[in-house]
């Protein structure tokens, strides 16, 4: 352990086999899991996930997980809410596999039983239900019978005498005779029959329809609504019926109406004419009603109580089993020794976690009291190991901007390091305004203050984007406080903090245009003067000051990332990438745009006014270098001619140096390694004779029963020297060079993007000062108080939605292509492998955030 | 006027603070796993400042032009959006 893992590399990593005796492969894992720093290898690639040694295991996992399923659905519809696990599962460590058996009874069992309970009480509902239809059928058919006792004669006639003839006249339109002779006989001796029951209501315009059509109207139909919508014990859903009688005359029809009821999911009850026996059958349906309602409550009650006593333990078993799966999932990943006495793993860890995990092996053996020890020895290998970058709260949000473009190469410098500072600072570049600044400064140490409450919990998709960055949020308005007092804006006017530099005259007519004059030997201290604020040709200067700002800040990124490059070729041990690579590219990036900001600031610092000279124009000068090597406009300096025809040569020489001498020395190097007699493993030297037998020898794996089966993988980690082909070197270098050269120049004019955001930032609050608050400040009286308030609060909401979340997303967009683009092209390589330790805690806010 | 006679050498003032302030930082940055993350952003948000801080000066130093205005009152100051002008 030479170096302690830092943000600016990935950890260092080594590869380690474990042997486990097979005993406590489980409780190790286990423990591993828990502490989660190292990612297991899968030795059985070849092997199919069925042929796994504990799929079996898995299985019965998979049973338990889905029975835990089904008891938080069942939870779900009967208003049961699950009691949270404290921590988020940081809860009992592996829990052994005699509790997972129990568990697995448990569930068993207890499953059985909720089916049973929920079947029964299904059944119950039903019954319940059929019994309040009933109920209704027996209300509403009493009144059916004293109507259609008087249509009784029309039925008959109707349906026997005249097929043409209307089968009923309008029930209003008959005078109520009540107690007539005819409405006392039977029904039966006038041979009517009648259907009673109950239909959903939006069927009922169907069923009429086709009633009427298929009987050709022979039929009296009486209805009512059922006011209490009834309850469907299988959805649960309440569903609005009514309640129907019809009559009708002959048996056919009859039991042609009673098929037509069933098929359109009516429910057919049978009721007695007879208004006394009616009166009886309704009494016993009462008392059947209450009778079941006491059941229906018990059995609820049980069910409730069980499920209850359930959801207090859920959430813990749910972790349990994930935990428990997952074990598994990662012992399918090991192999057997030829003895099958020991497991054998093999998997990456930051070689700082070495003994840390020596001691949880250790302490695994202690504890199932086993007389052979596990064991962990490093490999050697060549293989690239993942890329392993420890994070905390705060430096979390920065490394997941840099991940987010791509992993680093295993370690290579890290970006993220540097972004902590670079992408709010950036960011404040463009969005430089105190009170902007402190409003997103004072929302995210609102959110830092709260976290603890906050995190973990899912509130809105922005919000927690916002919470996720809440400390590059800080950085974000700290540094936008600073720029805000060099541009000395606070919502878009000025603060007074020092004398300025700056006096107007005296004496003066009104409307006539004044001028200040500086005072000698004096400039204002800290930013921008205020005295630049209320004048007309603020915009003129502070344009050209941001302007000069930009470059000079994206020369400064840019050198400073190019300078990470060379911590790489170093670390790597790439010398040639230094001559070949870094030298040239930063001689060419400095004797262009180095020059151009060391001319720009020397050009501040001489008073051309004083010295009657015209201050002459930087991109002409920068132009005119090139273009016509020698020609000096106006002189910016003695001397400067000879300096640009050097600077220009020192930038043409440039390109060929970087095109050509890295792949010329690469292919000199592979020259002198083949006239030594080395050779990649895959050539074949096609010289010699005995050609066939030199390639058979070259590609046989080392035998593999010859060793114990637990070596076998270790074939893999035979070296893969890639072959050389200088075509593809060359064309990537002058992919690289032209690139390289270009990106001078576009990645400079790009960041140009501070000085256009940060202009127009100033402007937009400018003018929604004006357009708003500002108009409130001239009237006085009552009008004055309202218009104030208003306004106030017309301003401050469009300050908070405009100025800082709209204008804020937008610098931040343009920070963060700043720091993709134009700084880590200069230096980050990127193709690195995630690091995926198995780890508990990771799985369990996988599980929460999926 | 102590700022009058500072101002001539206040870019190589100002840098001769961050420069201490950055070497402080260096040393005083916390101990533990988090050592570097202190030292490298403290001195990159001192250097960043300076830079930004440095080059407002510079640009103010001999300026090309002058602030212009006409809304300007001629007696009683200066109209509202202004700050008093007279120290």
């Amino acid at each position: 352990m030479a170096r302690p893992d830092t943000l600016f590399r990935s950890a260092e990593m080594s590869l380690v086999q474990l042997y486990v005796p097979t005993e406590i492969g489980r409780e190790t894992v286990s423990a591993l899991g828990e502490v989660g720093l190292m990612q297991f290898r899968d030795l059985n690639e070849e092997t199919s996930a069925f042929q796994r040694t504990f799929t079996k295991e898995i299985r019965r996992l998979d049973n338990v997980e889905r029975q835990l399923r089904f008891f938080a659905a069942q939870m779900e519809k009967n208003n049961i809410s699950v009691r949270p696990v404290p921590g988020n599962g940081q809860l009992a460590a592996a829990p052994s596999s005699a509790e997972i058996d129990t568990l697995n009874q448990r569930a068993e069992a207890m499953e059985a039983r909720i089916i049973q309970l929920n079947n029964s009480y299904e059944t119950l509902q039903k019954r319940w239900v059929e019994l309040i239809e009933y109920r209704w059928v027996l209300r509403e058919a009493g009144g059916f019978f004293d109507r259609a006792h008087h249509q009784a004669d029309d039925i008959r006639r109707g349906s026997t005498d005249e097929p043409t003839a209307p089968l009923l006249e309008d029930i209003e339109n008959l005078p109520q005779t009540p107690g007539a002779g005819q409405g006392e006989l039977s029904f039966q001796t006038m041979n009517i029959g009648f259907v009673s029951g109950v239909i959903p209501r939006e069927r009922i315009a169907a069923f009429e329809r086709i009633l009427w059509r298929t009987l050709r109207g022979n039929l009296y139909m009486n209805q009512s609504e059922i006011e209490e919508p009834m309850t469907d014990p299988a959805t649960g859903e309440d569903v609005h019926k009514n309640v129907f009688v019809i009559f009708a005359h002959g048996k056919e029809i009859l039991s042609k109406i009673r098929k037509i009821s069933e098929s359109l999911g009516a429910d057919l009850y049978s009721v007695d004419e007879d208004a006394n026996l009616r009166r009886d059958q309704l009494l016993e349906v009462n008392n059947r009603i209450s009778d079941l309602r006491s059941v229906l409550d018990n059995t609820k009650n049980t069910l409730d109580a069980e499920l209850r006593m359930i959801a207090n333990d859920l959430a813990g078993w749910m972790v349990v089993i994930k935990k428990e799966k997952a074990v598994y999932q990662t012992l399918n990943r090991f192999n057997y020794d030829a003895a099958r006495k020991y497991l054998v793993a093999e998997g990456w860890l930051p070689k700082s976690a070495l003994p840390l995990i020596q001691n949880t092996l250790r302490e695994v053996t202690d504890q199932a009291r086993i007389q052979v020890p596990s064991i962990m020895n490093e490999l050697k290998t060549s293989r690239t190991p993942p890329t392993y970058i420890k994070t905390n709260k705060f430096t979390e949000g920065f490394q997941t901007i840099i991940n987010a473009y791509g992993t680093a190469k295993y370690q290579e410098v890290n970006p993220g390091l540097a972004t902590i500072v670079t992408f709010p600072f950036l960011f404040a570049v463009m969005f430089g305004d105190i009170g902007h600044g402190f409003l997103m400064a004072l929302a995210a140490a609102a959110m830092i203050y709260y976290e603890k409450n906050l995190i973990g919990k899912k509130v809105q998709e922005l919000f927690d984007m916002a919470f996720f960055g809440r400390y590059i949020m800080l950085l974000m308005g700290v540094f936008s406080i600073y720029t805000g007092f060099i541009y000395n804006d606070i919502f878009s006017k000025p603060v007074t903090l020092f004398e300025s530099a700056w006096e107007w005259p005296e004496h003066f007519e009104k409307g006539q245009p004044i001028e200040a004059t500086k005072k000698d030997g004096y400039v204002y201290p800290f930013g921008i003067d205020w005295n630049w604020h209320p004048a007309e040709n603020n915009l003129l200067f502070t344009n050209s000051y941001k302007m000069k700002l930009s470059i000079i800040m994206g020369w400064a990124h840019m050198t400073y990332s190019l300078c990470l490059s060379q911590y790489n070729h170093r670390f790597f041990r790439s010398r040639i990438d230094t001559i070949g690579n870094f030298i040239p590219g930063m001689l060419f990036l400095q004797s262009i745009f180095g020059y151009l900001v060391m001319c720009m600031i020397y050009k501040w610092t001489v008073d051309w006014v004083a010295i009657g000279k015209p201050a002459p124009s930087l991109l002409n000068m920068l132009i005119n270098m090139f273009l016509s090597p020698g020609t000096i406009e106006d002189q910016l300096y003695p001397g400067q001619k000879p300096i640009q025809i050097i600077l220009t040569l020192i930038a043409a020489v440039c390109i060929p140096w970087m095109l050509l001498l890295k792949p010329l020395w690469l292919r000199h190097e592979h020259n002198k390694h083949r006239a030594q007699g080395y050779r990649g493993i895959g050539e074949v030297s096609r010289v010699s004779a005995l050609g066939d037998d030199d390639d058979d020898h070259l590609n046989s794996r080392p035998s593999e029963d010859s060793d114990a089966v637990g070596h076998a993988f270790l074939a893999e980690e035979l070296h893969e020297e890639e072959e050389f082909d200088f075509s593809e070197e060359m064309i990537h270098q002058v992919i690289h060079t032209i690139e390289f050269c270009l990106n001078c120049v576009s990645h400079t004019a790009s960041y140009l993007r501070l000085w256009a955001l940060s202009l127009a930032h100033a402007q937009l609050s400018a003018v929604l000062w004006t357009m708003t608050i500002g108009l409130a400040f001239g009237p006085t009286g009552t009008l004055g108080v309202i218009m104030t308030v208003v306004l106030f609060a017309m301003w401050f909401t469009l300050t908070i939605a405009i100025l800082v979340v709209m204008e804020g997303t937008s610098a931040m967009l343009h920070s963060l292509r700043l720091h993709w683009v134009e700084a880590m092209s200069k230096f980050f390589i990127g193709d690195g492998v995630p690091f995926e330790p198995f780890s508990f805690t990771l799985l369990l806010e996988e599980e929460s955030a999926g | 006027m102590v700022l009058i006679s500072f101002c001539r050498w206040s870019i190589f003032v100002g840098l001769f603070i961050v420069v201490a302030a950055s070497v402080a930082a260096y040393i005083f940055a916390p101990k533990g796993e988090n050592q570097t993350i202190w030292r490298s952003s403290l001195i990159l948000a001192f250097a960043a400042c300076y830079i930004m801080w440095a080059l407002t000066l510079l640009a103010q130093l001999h300026p090309l032009i002058v602030p212009r205005r006409t809304d300007a009152r001629p007696e009683g100051g200066f109209s509202s959006s202004q700050p008093a002008a007279a120290f």
